[in-house]
């Protein structure tokens, strides 16, 4: 049994090793443990041929429903950034509002939270970090402040990826996962908030800023809750960063939006108006509905009698898909910025050829990374992991979940690869206990979402922006602190719910 | 397009379009063999990124 446990570890333990020992990317480290998956799932776990080839399918369908967003999100990002878009937003808002410290908070907070909403991919601390350094903050200040205030909007953020991923992983729907996760995430709400200010500039800004901070939490939370547990969980992120931006202005503004931000806004504005009616309006989610990519599977068996029942795969409605929806967006947000005369020549062209240097590596590592997870799954090895760490930690396991999605962030370089890696153990493990696997799921990508912040990837980004690049020890060394505090924060939390 | 990211792209490609063919297919040995291509894919994609 101890050795069942060990060979089923080695995989992701391949990848840990590879990912902080020699910073290996998930594009590198992925293939190498997805090699070490398959030997083991063949050679010791023995799943034949039909197992591996169904795993792999079903692997390519989950691959690319989780990337048809990281696409259409990235292409989206640029075609607004290209037109000049996230620029003029950036540049409105320290002269909408003159206090430092709330200067700090909203753009680090609620303006973070919006890019990772619409962006993610290290876009909140990449575009905040200069802002807040040309508004006279300190470099390493101008990195941390961002990087803990966006962290509790990553599994929301990006679209919904890192969301999606975790549906696809565990096979439940946003009905079961959107409110643990969204209530999980938004207390967390708080705490990034105070971290942020804290950072920034230090207990007294908290103390005096304490009402703002619990205002735009409430508020980003709860927008976050209700937009999420509606069936908008892909704009559960961007929507909670928008309402904060705009109670913040309403609470500190000492100017008037220019037409400029109200233009840069209208894409933003074109993506939640399409994906309101596709969602909400019954016609129109029937018409698009009906093209769907769904492959049907037999049962499968290892030779040691690991079964998986038969089913489909991940069923892809290809035209309602959140991915689709992004793509609808950019289509409009290039004809709003091309009407305006916002496109220099040759746009189109660097748009497409940044979005695919962009996604090809993460495309990659994700092809990989879920390859490596639906494989263990299929062979018997996720449910070794899980026997193992139930009978480890029985009564400590709600704790200890959060920890585990944290640490597949931190190898894997992201919320949406933790969720893939983890996911499926976690839910094993949540069964085989008799704990809520939709609590223990939250946990998961929650840890991860906040963890995601200190992986190796995310700091190098913020270090090469602010001018800070080959000192990213000393940026992950200030954001430890204010990461274990909510880690141990929502530990806590999970731990007490679970006990219900 | 730079050459790693040319690489990464075919790795990328030797991952999922054999994985689209081994739903269809049933001899057990094209299967290894589809199942080989998606290994060098993986150590294409190990190798250069």
């Amino acid at each position: 049994m101890l050795l069942d446990w060990l060979l089923a570890v080695l995989p992701v333990a391949t990848i840990l090793v590879l990912m902080v020992g020699p910073r290996w990317g998930a594009a590198k480290a992925g293939p190498a443990g997805w090699l070490v998956a398959v030997l083991l799932a063949a050679l010791y776990f023995r799943a034949g041929i039909e197992v591996l080839a169904a795993a792999q399918v079903k692997a390519l369908l989950l691959t690319f429903d989780v990337l048809l967003i990281i696409w259409g999100a990235f292409l989206l990002y640029r075609v607004i950034d290209e037109a000049g878009a996230i620029e003029v937003i950036g540049e409105s808002l320290p002269s909408l509002i003159k206090d430092r410290g709330m200067q700090a908070l909203l753009i680090g907070w609620p303006f973070a939270t919006f890019l990772q909403g619409v962006g993610g991919f290290g876009v909140p601390t990449a575009v905040t970090a200069p802002l807040l350094i040309g508004l006279g903050f300190a470099p390493l200040t101008a990195v941390v402040v961002p990087s803990i205030g966006h962290a509790w909007s990553v599994t929301f953020g990006s679209l919904g990826s890192s969301f999606n991923a975790l549906m696809a992983a565990s096979g439940l729907g946003w009905e079961q996962l959107a409110a643990p996760s969204a209530i999980l995430l938004g207390l967390l709400g708080y705490g990034c908030g105070i971290g942020a200010e804290h950072a920034a500039q230090g207990w007294r800004a908290v103390r005096r800023l304490a009402v703002v901070i619990f205002i735009l939490g409430t508020v980003m939370g709860l927008t976050q809750y209700l937009l999420a547990t509606n069936g908008l969980w892909n704009l559960a992120g961007f929507g909670a960063g928008l309402a904060g931006m705009v109670v913040g202005y309403f609470m500190a503004r000492e100017g008037r939006p220019s037409r400029a931000l109200l233009l840069a806004m209208s894409a933003y504005l074109a993506l939640v108006v399409i994906t309101v009616i596709v969602q909400l309006v019954p016609a129109v989610r029937e018409a698009l509905g009906s093209p769907e990519i769904r492959l049907e599977f037999p049962e499968l068996s290892t030779a040691r009698g690991y079964a998986t029942p038969a089913g489909p795969g991940r069923v892809i409605p290809i035209f309602t898909h959140a991915g689709a929806l992004l793509i609808y967006a950019t289509i409009v947000a290039y004809l709003i910025h091309g009407r305006a005369g916002q496109y220099r020549p040759g746009a189109p062209r660097r748009i497409l050829v940044s979005t695919i240097t962009r996604v090809i590596p993460s495309s990659l590592g994700i092809a990989a990374l879920v390859s490596m997870a639906v494989v263990m799954a299929h062979a018997g090895m996720t449910e070794a992991l899980a026997q193992g760490l139930a009978r480890a930690f029985a009564g400590i396991y709600p704790a200890l979940s959060p920890w585990i999605g944290g640490l597949g962030a931190f190898m894997t370089g992201s919320n949406t690869n933790s969720n893939v890696v983890f996911g499926q153990l976690q839910q094993r493990t949540a069964e085989v206990l008799g704990y809520s696997v939709p609590l223990l799921l939250a946990a998961q990508t929650s840890g991860a979402a906040i963890i995601s912040v200190l992986a190796p990837s995310k700091v190098v980004v913020g270090a090469s922006t602010a001018g800070m690049g080959g000192k990213e020890g000393i940026i992950l060394r200030r954001l430890i602190p204010y990461c274990a505090a909510l880690l141990i924060a929502l530990s806590l939390v999970v731990w007490l719910v679970a006990q219900r | 397009m730079n050459r790693k990211l040319k690489l990464q792209a075919l790795a990328f490609g030797l991952i999922a379009l054999p994985s689209v063919a081994l739903y269809w297919v049933d001899p057990i040995g094209l299967a290894w063999g589809l199942l080989a291509l998606i290994a060098t894919g993986m150590v294409i994609g190990l190798r250069v990124s």
